[in-house]
């Protein structure tokens, strides 16, 4: 008896595992494959919630590109570094 | 659902983004403290010298011109440990943005991190070899971190500009896999009788934007890629930088078809088709 219970724990843990996975991978409703060419598809061949959010993900991404470029450009070209350059040059012990 | 898990996924990547610039801000502090140190240490060994040099003139003792002598390596050995630190925090800063980043792609990040770790693993070797080391044992370090910090100089700035080709790459990458999404849910939205024309129109401009962005971003990459010696960094590092804002200003432009895309299929998705399509705006 306290196996079953065991195994029937176990396997709703999986289930659950499943669906937490397909949720968090935002997985593509894609149409069944044994439709034929000719019938039409009962649900979207592209997730809309998906497409719905292409828009503000692609503006974060530009925003967090903006922030990569301004950051690395000034790094690359912090004054201190000429500084260094000319002391090295110039070190004459 | 998916919805939500997708704004939950943007929370995260902001506040993950928020993270990235606290540890890179910090990063850049030492670096900053670092150099700032380096120059007291820089002070003390110019006055030690010059100390010394009037000593000379005066035609002081043997002995109080070798206990001066002795100052001056001392504060040599100082200066340059000092020196080396800061170049080493200046290393471990671009380290810190470039492990941080979020989306570049890995075997990029793996190279890039691989000649930093290598940089600043020989300036540690150099640093270790200053304690106790004579004035001609000095002269001879100095030198040689000489020529090396010329050569990271260069590779710093190559580096730069691979992180930045590597980054705007994920950037196309990925709006050119929204593009065949939106493709493939215009057919569908066609195939269910709508009025697709508009979008079709948008989509068109949307992909010839990211095809002008992979171009400049596929010169920017020979641009850095070309960067080999003191004598040609500053410039191919400007015309590599300057097609890589070309390339983000390509892909911002996109986004605006992007945003009018999303709009006219959330409309035509109306299940009351309320909205007239050819009509909106």
């Amino acid at each position: 008896m306290r196996t079953k219970s065991f195994i029937f724990i176990l396997l709703v843990l999986a289930a659950a595992a499943v669906v937490f996975y397909l949720v968090q991978t935002g997985v593509d409703m894609m149409p069944g494959t044994e439709e034929t060419a000719g019938q039409k598809s009962t649900k979207p061949a592209i997730e809309s919630a998906s497409i719905g959010t292409f828009d503000t993900e692609l503006e974060a991404d530009l925003k967090s590109f903006d922030t990569d470029l301004f950051d690395l450009n000034n790094l690359a070209n912090d004054a201190s570094l000429n500084t260094i350059d000319s002391d090295m040059a110039n070190f004459n012990l | 659902m998916l919805a939500g898990a997708l704004a939950a996924k943007a929370i995260v990547s902001s506040a993950a983004e928020k993270e990235t610039q606290t540890r890179f801000q910090e990063a850049k502090q030492k670096y900053s403290n670092e150099f700032n140190a380096s120059r007291a240490t820089k002070r003390a060994y110019e006055e030690a010298q010059t100390r010394f040099r009037n000593l000379k003139t005066n035609a002081t003792s043997t002995q109080e011109q070798t206990r001066l002598k002795e100052q001056v390596r001392l504060r040599a050995q100082e200066f340059l440990k000092k020196e080396i630190s800061a170049m080493i925090k200046y290393l471990e800063a671009l380290k810190n943005r470039v492990t941080n980043m979020n989306k570049m792609d890995e075997g990029d990040r793996a190279f890039i991190l691989a000649k930093i770790n290598e940089n600043i693993a020989w300036l540690q070797g150099k640093q270790a070899e200053i304690d106790g080391a004579s004035a001609d044992k000095l002269k001879t370090i100095s030198q040689e971190v000489k020529d090396y910090w010329k050569n990271i100089r260069v590779a710093s700035r190559k580096m730069t500009g691979q992180i930045l080709a590597s980054r705007i790459k994920f950037l196309i990458g990925k709006a050119e896999l929204m593009a065949t999404k939106l493709e493939a849910k215009i057919q569908e939205l066609k195939q269910a009788g709508k009025d697709t024309a508009k979008l079709e129109e948008l989509l068109a401009d949307f992909k010839t934007k990211i095809a002008s962005a992979k171009s400049s971003y596929e010169q920017a990459k020979a641009k850095f890629a070309a960067i080999s010696s003191k004598d040609n960094v500053v410039q191919l590092f400007q015309e590599g930088h300057k097609l890589i804002k070309e390339a983000n200003q390509y892909v911002k432009q996109a986004h605006k078809d992007l945003i009018q895309l999303v709009r006219r299929i959330k409309q035509l998705e109306k299940p009351s088709d309320s909205v007239n399509a050819t009509t909106t705006p």
